[in-house]
């Protein structure tokens, strides 16, 4: 702001403006005195708050008109005025000057609060009074002190809040609490009620300001009950100001203690109601919204408190119901913290090792580790502890007796609600015994494989051998058939030379002789091809394949003159099924029964065959079936491995056979007594009995004497 | 005995038994023409391809008889070396053998055998064969 300069033309004009301002309109008290300390002004400020009028005090000496000074002490610095000098009073130190009332009612001052200046009042370069000016400081005085408050109560509920958190009883803290903050607050009287969740009642845990007979009225709060049980239905505070003057029932209570006000702060966690710590005061008749602020702020925190204090119970019920458990199980039981140190371990440890109580803790329990799996144990329990992954693992632990044992560990972390590791929970189970048996199972699997290598070596080799022995066996039946017979030939060849050359020239025993020489010689030769037939059919190397018979059929009869007109007739029903069947061994069979058919058959009489095929069910037992082996014996009817045969009918009108030849007519040199006189070396049907067999086949014949024979193979049907 | 024809056979078996009743038989039956004989397989070759030949003199055969197991090459050898080296000469092929076995009578008929003779052969059975030949040969 500008101040236009006065000139000094205008001096009287201004003292007498300055005049006005200071008695009228100054918002300070402005009083002046003489050298002898008495009034000589006292301006319209001071009027009005020291209700005392100007006339009153002009001319009255300072310490009558305030006669505290000298018991304040503050006459002196009028003195040190009148010797010009300069005098600052601070509300802080001295509070006021002039007892006025206080300006700010709520404030709870007793006085206006003042700051003053006391100052000589000079004229002409002399001291010739005191000028003093007293400003009211009360509201300042107010906010500081205020702040100052908040500040100590904010001290106060932070120092709470850590004492709170940490308390295993909270309840002890809100007593010493409260007596930390009562005489601040004036706040006379607290309860602090718990609830029992079944019956919904309010148990006083504690409180402060009663009597014992108030206590125990206090004590047990139905549902709903009085302030407390307003505040805890409603989840909300319950201020009560104004007891002396409130009508409600409630109110009687608190006036017989002797209350003003009362505040009761239901304690609340989320969803969790656990009880009610209130508040009263005999001083006051009501709370600012400072202090109940405060009071539900402390009783917040002792909610949490309380909360927390409950859960760390439960989780000690809890840790010692584990260990409790822990120690009657027969495995090891283990607990380790999130970086993987343990901090349980069960007693079964440390009676099965030598380690001392508590001597596994940490990582104490590598120590009983055999020293070939501690590395690895090692780092698979770092790992585990650093992934947050199963630690699954075995290796061995030593025992009291210095021996060592296989356990099985396993272990699992224990995750909190956001998924950070909170423990590690486990288990070793000794598996010494299962381990042992595993080892020696898995040696005998290894000798077992060994063997079995061995094994099929040896059955390699003998295989080798074997098919070289057939290849061997092959090559001697081949030259059996081509070098044994080739003197027999040459025998029968020269024989009938001679019979040709000198027949007439010799006589007829000679020729005789010669006669039966070439017959034998024939027959040693039929019966070295059919045996060397035999052999080849029982041991060369088939494989099967889906054949048409009758074609086959047709080529071995085009083959034999003697199944050929009109030597004989042979009749195919076609078509023939078809059969899964050895082309060579399947003609072989067909030829023998052909060659049979065609042969027996009465002199003078056309061989007459026919050749049909039907299919026939595995389980059907046929009537006439017959199952030999070589020596003729009875063989075990098996149903073979299809469920269905081609059965193929070969029927002649030969001289037929009875029952005892049909049983052995199958066997290896085996001839029917009926077939005496017809030529044959009794090895046709047991070569055919061994190719039929070696078809997965079956064969059979139904035969009367004399009226002809039915023979019959049956093979697996082509598909 | 119809014909006058001259027939060359080439005999081939190891087996000099087996030739010389052949040979008894040959002229019992009254064929006229001559048999070339030889002991084995390379030997039949050998006059084969010397028969193959520009004016060896040496005559093609009309027939062979073949016996199939013989030392060195076998039947099955020349017969196949005859189908294979001389398929444009005219050669009725004859397997003579002692074995009977179905294989070696399947086998024969594929590598182009005329046909299969089981031995011991016969007089009767030779005079059917070259009465036939004669009647093909006629016609």
């Amino acid at each position: 702001m500008k101040v236009k300069p006065l000139p000094s033309t205008h001096s009287q004009e201004l003292d007498a403006a300055l005049l006005m301002w200071t008695h009228h309109l100054a918002p300070h008290g402005i009083f002046t005195t003489d050298t002898e300390l008495r009034i000589t002004s006292w301006n319209h400020w001071l009027e009005r708050h020291s209700m005392l009028r100007a006339e009153q005090v002009i001319g009255q000496p300072l310490g009558r008109v305030v006669p505290t000074l000298g018991e304040r002490q503050l006459e002196r610095y009028f003195h040190d005025a009148l010797r010009g000098e300069v005098k600052v009073l601070s509300s802080a130190l001295h509070s006021y000057l002039l007892p006025f009332p206080p300006t700010l009612t709520e404030s709870g001052f007793s006085h206006m609060q003042q700051s003053a200046r006391v100052a000589p009042l000079m004229l002409e370069g002399r001291v010739c009074g005191t000028i003093t000016v007293v400003e009211d400081v009360t509201e300042r005085e107010w906010q500081n002190r205020q702040l100052r408050y908040e500040h100590e109560r904010d001290e106060l509920l932070s120092e709470t809040l850590g004492h709170l958190l940490l308390a295993r009883d909270p309840d002890a803290l809100v007593r010493d609490l409260f007596n930390r903050f009562a005489a601040q607050l004036a706040v006379d009287t607290y309860l602090h009620y718990r609830l029992d969740p079944e019956t919904e009642r309010l148990h006083l845990e504690s409180c402060a300001g009663l009597t014992g007979g108030q206590q125990a009225a206090a004590s047990t709060l139905e549902k709903g009950e009085g302030f407390c049980g307003a505040a805890m239905l409603r989840r909300q505070p319950a201020v009560a100001p104004f007891l002396e003057k409130m009508v409600d029932p409630k109110a009687d209570f608190f006036r017989t203690v002797g209350l003003e006000a009362f505040v009761a702060f239901p304690l609340i966690l989320g969803d969790r109601t656990l009880g009610v710590l209130a508040f009263g005061t005999r001083t006051r008749e009501q709370w600012t919204a400072d202090e109940l602020s405060f009071l539900q702020t402390i009783a917040r925190y002792v909610a949490i408190a309380l909360d927390r204090a409950r859960q760390e119970h439960t989780l000690r019920v809890s840790e010692e119901r584990f260990r409790a458990m822990a120690e009657t199980v027969p495995d090891i039981i283990f607990t380790a913290s999130a970086g993987g140190r343990f901090d349980f371990v069960n007693q079964r440890f440390y009676s099965m090792t030598n380690l001392a109580a508590d001597g596994a803790l940490h990582f104490g329990w590598f120590q009983t580790l055999h020293e070939d799996d501690l590395a690895r144990v090692r780092d698979e329990w770092r790992s585990a502890v650093k992934s947050g992954e199963s630690f699954n693992s075995e290796f061995r632990l030593r025992d009291t007796a210095g021996r060592y044992r296989w356990f099985f560990a396993r272990a699992r972390p224990i995750r909190g609600p956001q998924g950070s590791i909170l423990k590690w929970f486990g288990s070793m189970t000794e598996v010494d015994e299962l381990k042992q048996t595993h080892l020696a199972l898995r040696e005998a699997q290894a000798q077992l494989k060994e063997h079995a290598a061995t094994l099929e070596k040896t059955v390699e080799e003998r295989t080798t051998e074997l098919r070289e022995t057939i290849l061997q066996l092959e090559s001697f039946s081949y030259t059996v058939a081509h070098d044994l017979r080739a003197p027999i030939r040459a025998l029968d060849g020269y024989g009938r030379m001679v019979l040709a050359e000198a027949g007439n020239q010799i006589s007829a025993q000679a020729r005789d002789g010669l006669d039966r020489i070439v017959r034998a010689a024939g027959r040693m030769d039929a019966l070295t091809r059919d045996v060397l037939s035999y052999t080849k059919v029982a041991t060369q190397q088939i494989e099967l394949v889906p054949i048409d018979p009758a074609p086959v059929i047709e080529d071995v009869i085009v083959m034999n003159p003697a199944l050929q007109e009109p030597r004989a007739v042979v009749a195919v029903v076609r078509p023939l099924h078809h059969v899964i069947a050895h082309p060579t061994l399947f003609s072989q069979c067909m030829s023998n029964l052909l060659d049979n058919a065609t042969k027996f058959v009465p002199p003078g009489l056309q061989p007459r065959v026919i050749i049909r095929s039907e299919v026939v069910d595995a389980k059907h037992s046929t009537p006439g079936i017959r199952h030999r082996d070589l020596s003729g014996r009875k063989l075990q009817l098996s149903h073979g491995t299809c469920p269905r045969y081609v059965r193929l009918w070969v029927e002649d009108n030969g001289i037929g056979m009875d029952g005892l030849t049909q049983e052995k007519v199958f066997g290896i040199f085996e001839r029917a007594r009926e077939a005496k006189q017809y030529p044959g070396t009794g090895v046709g049907l047991a070569i055919l009995a061994k190719a039929v067999e070696r078809m997965h086949g079956r064969f059979g014949v139904e035969s009367t004497l004399g009226a002809g024979s039915r023979f019959w193979i049956d093979l697996p049907p082509a598909p | 005995m119809s014909s006058q024809r001259q027939w060359t056979v080439l005999l081939v078996d190891d087996s000099e038994d087996d030739r010389y009743l052949f040979t008894y038989a040959f002229r019992t039956a009254g064929i006229p023409g001559r048999i070339l004989e030889s002991e084995d397989g390379d030997e039949a070759i050998g006059v084969l391809e010397r028969a193959r030949g520009p004016a060896s003199g040496q005559p093609w055969p009309d027939v062979m008889f073949l016996d199939l197991k013989m030392p060195g090459r076998d039947g099955f050898e020349v017969l196949t070396w005859v189908k294979q080296t001389a398929p444009e000469r005219p050669l009725e092929i004859y397997v003579l053998s002692g074995s009977n076995e179905t294989s070696d009578v399947h086998r024969a008929r594929e590598l182009g055998a005329d046909d299969y003779i089981t031995k011991p052969i016969t007089e009767k059975k030779l005079q059917q064969l070259f009465d036939g030949w004669a009647k093909r040969a006629q016609s």
